[in-house]
């Protein structure tokens, strides 16, 4: 059997401190970074909240707004920078702080050690510290929201000059919340970097035996290549973090040059703001692919266990996401169309962009065909992978047309923008995490989870969500972050409109809050996951060979041993429409 | 938990995994540094901002053949890790040149400053600081890594785990020395000609 020095293994009790706080058992680490990442949702959600307010009414006030925010909302009206703060941390804590740690985090976390068969990360102290350095950003990033002068307002990419000068006439915003922005992201990016050189030794190097690379289930692979992007990525984002700190404090010029503030010329000479949005987008594309791959990894396993079928064309997925991954670092520039580039190189930058919906029409294509004719069972998991499959094609549809410089350079900084890019990579990446949780809720927390407020958490969602995004497609003449768009005449014909997403954004967040009432109500109250039946859905992989109770360590005895990959359901051999991970072949069998 | 550490190593003969992981990190690291140089070539080609042309203080070059030296005098340490004399003498020197070396970089912060080129002067002198420092507080990691290892081996006999803690400090210490090297010549022959 695999790793017999292991059989001995003895379940030491941790202490309290050991278990919940300093955890290094990666379930444990999981579940961290899950709640983490619930709170920071609800935060950033509230904001949006709070923005949709001014959006869909931009001429009224309400009073309960003064009450909840004070000076920020003087008459019952948010204040325009106050607006510009809510946009910016909006964008800031859902990117980063929810669909990057909270989603990578959890599912990394939960799944890497189960599916490979390993009994914790590589290194179980920096996968703790990973943890801890996300939560320290994240305490940085939440005091930055209560400073005298405002939280950072210079919109979630930071750009320079705004962001890069430390005076008030500016904005309030780039005083102490610009600065707690950059520590917070440098944190973050510490944990991020922690975390990524973990996954990727622990997928590498621990496997169990007779799990090589071709068995291994899908979100793994998704993971790996998540993290190889990561730790690729970040650091430039880190170095151009770095080099706008030194010019907000010890005036240096890499991107400010020749400002003019209050009617006086600024001491910085010899900047390029470019050189920001080169450096920043070098991370910012790629982690678009940060968000979306674990979203795509979790939504094949949720299709085929639900569909009882074998993932369609399984290298064909693992390839496109290497395809994905590669174009993705030669893509930045096409958030940059409008910056004055050269136009040749513009339209380098439309072709690669253009190219990747290549792998990205295979992925969707595979999902298709894996559900088709399939013996579907439309639980709340199976019901978020699909809205997954329907908003990454919604959302992908309309990146074709942005990737495009030309077209771009009449739709930049319009609704239409908007509308693509959370549709893609904001609601979809939502609805594969939403799919990882109710799938694998049992392995979390020893209990289920309740499906009749998962079916209506779905399909209020999954409404909410078009009825919010694409009447936004309609409004491609409407400049995005616009405080009061209702002070130009040619903007009032979206009024009626802004109002109705504005609604359906309130009726989201509070569906959302039921996904949460139901997560905590479940955990505590919800039917027991027990030893009879440890593999409830008919799944394939290692994680429900694991006992109902948690165990550091994973496995009781000697690891499992794998004999097949992850997909073997209703091959025809047996009785049962599923054959799990370890299951030997049988005489005549031929493996995948 | 020490159970769980220790059963995760060296499955089915595979690369150590904290060897793995400082392999891994080398690649980070490096985008990082690639980031600051990539952003000094772009800025120093982008014609409409000035650019300053600025000579390198000489004691650049001489960290630089420290750094070299004190890469092989840590490998000859490793190489006799089990002989506790050599192995001292070996670490000592490493530690010196160490120590050496972070003193030629501030003489060489002074001369910059001497020759009137300032962290918030043109951006040609700025990136030479920025990027310097950062490869500075990589080094300073790796000679407080050096001194905890050093002090720890004193309470300890060396077996194999020591080896393996050891050789991830020296694979270190190469690559940090080699980043240096890279950067003195990316400086020397490609920036500030």
């Amino acid at each position: 059997m695999a790793n017999t020095a292991h059989a001995e293994h003895g379940h030491h009790e941790d202490s309290f401190l050991e278990k919940y706080i300093f955890s290094q058992d990666h379930k444990m680490i999981a579940r961290q970074f899950l709640f983490t990442g619930i709170f920071w949702s609800i935060i950033g959600a509230a904001m949006s909240v709070l923005f949709r307010l001014q959006l869909g009414w931009p001429n009224e006030t309400f009073p309960f707004l003064e009450t909840l925010l004070g000076k920020w909302a003087e008459g019952g009206r948010i204040s325009n920078e106050f607006y510009y703060s809510l946009v910016t941390m909006h964008g800031t804590i859902l990117v980063f702080f929810v669909l990057t740690a909270g989603l990578s985090g959890t599912f990394a976390n939960l799944l890497i050690p189960y599916q490979i068969g390993a009994r914790d990360m590589a290194s179980p102290f920096m996968n703790m510290l990973s943890y801890w350095f996300f939560l320290l950003a994240g305490v940085i990033m939440l005091a930055s929201l209560f400073v005298q002068t405002g939280a950072a307002s210079g919109g979630w990419t930071m750009y320079p000059p705004l962001s890069g000068i430390r005076d008030a006439k500016v904005n309030a915003g780039s005083m102490w919340g610009t600065d707690l922005w950059f520590f917070s992201m440098a944190m973050f990016i510490v944990s991020s970097l922690l975390g990524g050189l973990n996954y990727i030794a622990t997928i590498l190097n621990l496997r169990t035996k007779g799990m090589t690379m071709w068995r291994l289930p899908l979100p793994v692979w998704a993971l790996l290549f998540t993290a190889i992007l990561g730790v690729l990525a970040f650091p430039p984002l880190l170095s151009a973090a770095l080099l706008l700190e030194f010019d907000r404090i010890f005036d240096t010029s890499f991107y400010l040059s020749d400002i003019v503030v209050g009617g006086n010329l600024m001491d910085y000479k010899g900047g390029s703001p470019i050189l920001f949005q080169h450096l920043f987008w070098f991370l910012g594309h790629p982690e678009v692919y940060i968000i979306i791959l674990p979203a795509m990894g979790i939504t094949s396993e949720v299709l085929s266990v639900n569909s009882r079928k074998p993932v369609f064309g399984y290298r064909a997925m693992v390839y496109a996401i290497g395809v994905i991954v590669l174009l993705g670092f030669l893509v930045w520039a096409h958030h940059m169309y409008m910056s004055g580039m050269n136009p040749f190189l513009g339209s380098i930058f439309t072709l690669f962009t253009l190219l990747i919906a290549v792998p990205s029409a295979v992925k969707v294509f595979n999902w298709l065909t894996t559900i088709w004719k399939g013996n579907l069972r439309l639980t709340p998991a199976m019901l978020f992978a699909l809205g997954f499959v329907s908003l990454f094609i919604s959302g992908g549809l309309t990146g074709i047309h942005l990737g495009n410089s030309a077209i771009d350079i009449a739709l930049h900084d319009t609704y239409f923008v908007v509308a693509h890019f959370h549709i893609v990579m904001g609601v979809a990446a939502f609805f594969a995490m939403f799919a990882g949780v109710y799938h694998w809720f049992p392995k979390m927390f020893g209990r289920y989870i309740n499906d009749t407020l998962g079916y209506v958490h779905f399909y209020v969602t999954i409404i909410s969500a078009y009825a919010i995004f694409i009447p936004m497609h309609f409004m491609l003449s409407l400049p995005r972050r616009y405080y009061v768009y209702s002070n130009f005449q040619t903007f009032n014909i979206f009024e009626d409109v802004s109002k109705f997403i504005s609604v359906f954004a309130i009726i989201s967040f509070m569906a959302q809050i039921l996904f949460v009432v139901n997560i905590v109500y479940s955990a505590f109250k919800g039917r027991k996951f027990t030893s009879e039946n440890l593999n409830p859905w008919g799944a394939n992989t290692l994680e429900w060979t694991t006992p109902a109770e948690h165990l550091h360590g994973n496995w009781p005895g000697d690891l499992p041993e794998v004999h097949r990959w992850p997909y073997d359901y209703s091959t025809g051999h047996g009785d049962s429409d599923f054959r799990p991970q370890t299951e030997p072949l049988k005489e005549g069998e031929e493996a995948h | 938990m020490n159970q769980v550490k220790n059963m995760n190593q060296n499955v089915n003969g595979r690369i150590h995994p904290k060897l793995f992981l400082l392999y891994l990190s080398f690649g980070s690291m490096l985008m990082l540094f690639s980031a600051f140089c990539s952003a000094l070539i772009v800025r120093k080609g982008d014609i409409r901002q000035a650019w300053i042309e600025l000579p390198l203080p000489s004691a650049f070059l001489y960290s630089t053949f420290i750094i070299i030296i004190s890469s092989i005098t840590i490998h000859l340490a490793y190489k006799y890790i089990e002989t506790k004399q050599k192995f001292i003498m070996w670490s000592c020197f490493t530690l010196i040149l160490s120590f050496v070396f972070v003193g030629l970089q501030l003489k060489g912060w002074k001369d910059l400053q001497s020759m009137h080129i300032f962290l918030n002067g043109n951006p040609s002198g700025s990136f030479i600081y920025v990027i310097s420092w950062i490869h500075g507080l990589h080094y300073l990691g790796g000679i407080l890594a050096f001194l905890l290892i050093i002090l720890n081996f004193r309470r300890s006999t060396i077996g194999v785990e020591q080896k393996m803690t050891f050789n991830i400090l020296m694979q270190y210490w190469h690559f940090i020395g080699l980043v240096w090297v890279s950067l003195y010549l990316f400086f020397k022959f490609i920036i500030y000609k």
